[in-house]
């Protein structure tokens, strides 16, 4: 194992999420199965009064959850200088079996637990707790995935030994090359970019339509998911070549570096925020006519809704950015 | 209707010093009404009050008020009724030392972003109602107990409460004072007002005021609440 800062600061966090999201699931079984808001046992005001802690709790910890998928990706990026043959994270994710495992499910929760805050904040807005049960039957869901993100990442940091030889991101994302990176690496970028614009686009404009008008709300939610999934893809297959500016290189690490003015960070954040609040509004929508949420939630959602639409404007004309500032043109 | 339904509250529960001081108390308090809660000291007389005016939380049992479930209510939403449906007078009157008169008044609402100019009119007529306009300058700890009481009671009074819950108000008041105290309620009570008074005052429950005295023992109600 490498003891560097980020790392322990991983272990630590990532152990504390994982114990707390435990204790929050075992107390949520009790939920799921006890909670009669109708009655006045002590057992049910007992449950009421732990809820408001624990929710608490786990909404912090599960914050951390989603800046940790920044950090490990930071800390891969920042350590890869140990490893033979490496030039960004891609080497030091790629330096155990563990690795890639680690960083998907990472993003995995990290997804999950920002659509769990959100029902959360929704449950919170109304009097006679609308989602209690909703609320932690997914964290029940959430609680074994962390746990097997926490085993995951375990494995992967202490794999992890100084001058292991490993793979260059360049034979990893190489359009020649094996396996789905290769393959998302390879896709033309003309028509990606086609794809990835006509995406936000809709994307965007579907958003104005739920925003000004309250509709199609489901529809929204489905592209926000889909544009933010294929927009991982146009950056690997067609952004990257206009970041780096060369028509071989697809990584999708190295422009979280300085000399790409970090820019990953905001490509990948507003695609997670896009995502999350766009799937967030859909998510919601089953419980938009529970009395105790007839006044708050279509502010709430409309606010989602707002969130989302402008983390796809950001994305969309940071794309147009990265390609009209570029040196490197299609011939 | 103020319903309380086998309310019980415990204290320090599962310890070897836990104590009980409201056991399934159930009762109903008609609004508009003065009622007492009479009992000696320690009888859980204002263990009630404090769960009426969602203070605390029981233990057990749920409170309704005008037919919502109070007991429930995440704390966001208690904060709101306990500032707009009740209001509190305390035994120790509980003014902030180093701020004026008019300041103790004004402080509870500070919260909800009243126009400050509104709100210092709203305090300035509840100091004059109460005959303390001469006093808004002075600080708390300059007032003798019979101004500090008037002032808390103008203080309770600032955001229009329905409800008015006092403990032991007359404790640390004299006769006089007392009677007082005594003729500001009947005010309220007139102007339709609910009173819910905690005291073991002779004063209090055998005054003109009272609508149904209320009896506890032991955090028990003795004869399951007496009319008066």
């Amino acid at each position: 194992m490498i003891l560097h800062p980020s790392t322990i600061a991983l272990i630590a966090s990532s152990l504390l999420i994982c114990i707390m999201t435990l204790y929050a699931a075992w107390y949520g079984v009790r939920i799921v199965f006890q909670w009669n808001i109708k009655s006045g046992s002590e057992k049910q005001v007992l449950l009421e009064r732990r809820t408001y802690f624990t929710a608490t709790i786990v909404k912090y910890f599960l914050v951390i959850q989603i800046a940790s998928l920044f950090l490990l990706v930071y800390t891969a990026d920042s350590i890869h200088t140990l490893f033979a043959g490496t030039m960004c994270a891609v080497g030091t994710f790629d330096v155990n079996r563990f690795g890639f495992p680690t960083v998907l499910l990472k993003l995995l929760t990290s997804i999950l637990a920002g659509l769990w805050l959100i029902i959360d904040h929704a449950d919170n807005s109304g009097f006679d707790y609308p989602l209690i049960r909703i609320k932690y039957g997914f964290l029940i869901f959430l609680a074994p995935i962390i746990v097997a993100e926490n085993v995951l990442q375990w494995a992967y940091f202490s794999g992890l030994h100084p001058d292991i030889i490993t793979s260059c991101c360049g034979s990893l994302f190489s359009p020649g090359g094996k396996g789905a990176a290769a393959e998302i690496a390879g896709l033309p970028v003309t028509p990606t970019l086609i794809v990835f614009f006509t995406a936000l686009a809709l994307t965007i404009g579907n958003g104005f339509l739920f925003i000004l008008r309250a509709r199609a709300g489901a529809l929204f939610a489905a592209l926000s998911g889909l544009t933010g999934a294929f927009s991982f893809v146009a950056i690997i297959s067609a952004l990257s070549v206009y970041i780096y500016e060369l028509p071989s290189h697809h990584c999708p690490f190295c422009i979280l570096q300085a000399e790409y003015h970090y820019i990953g960070y905001l490509l990948y954040g507003t695609i997670l925020i896009g995502l999350i609040c766009g799937v967030g509004v859909g998510i919601l929508a089953p419980f938009r006519k529970i009395p105790s949420l007839t006044i708050s939630l279509p502010i709430f959602r409309k606010h989602l809704a707002e969130v989302a639409v402008a983390a796809f404007i950001v994305l969309a004309i940071t794309g147009i950015v990265v390609i009209a500032g570029s040196h490197y043109h299609l011939s | 209707m103020i319903n309380i339904q086998n309310v019980s509250k415990v204290f320090n529960a599962g310890r070897p010093n836990e104590f009980t001081a409201l056991l399934s108390i159930s009762l109903e308090i008609h609004l508009q009404e003065a009622t007492i809660l009479k009992g000696p000291s320690g009888s859980g007389k204002t263990t009630l009050l404090s769960l009426i005016g969602c203070m605390a939380r029981p233990t057990s049992g749920r409170i309704f008020v005008n037919e919502k479930e109070i007991t429930s209510l995440p704390e966001r939403f208690l904060t709101r009724i306990r500032r707009e449906t009740f209001g509190f007078i305390f035994q120790r009157f509980n003014l902030l030392r180093g701020f004026s008169a008019l300041e103790n008044v004004m402080a509870p609402a500070y919260p909800t972003g009243e126009k400050y100019s509104l709100l210092k009119r709203r305090a300035l007529d509840l100091l004059a109602m109460l005959d303390l306009d001469h006093k808004q300058g002075a600080k708390s700890e300059w007032l003798s107990g019979g101004e500090a009481q008037r002032v808390a009671i103008a203080r309770a009074l600032i955001h229009d409460p329905a409800i008015i819950i006092a403990d032991e108000p007359t404790a640390h008041l004299d006769a006089k004072l007392s009677a007082e105290f005594l003729s500001i309620m009947e005010i309220l009570k007139k102007e339709g007002k609910t009173l819910i008074i905690a005291s073991h005052d002779p004063l209090i429950y055998d005054s003109t005021l009272t609508g149904r005295i209320v009896e506890i023992h032991g955090g028990e109600l003795a004869h399951g609440g007496t009319i008066a």
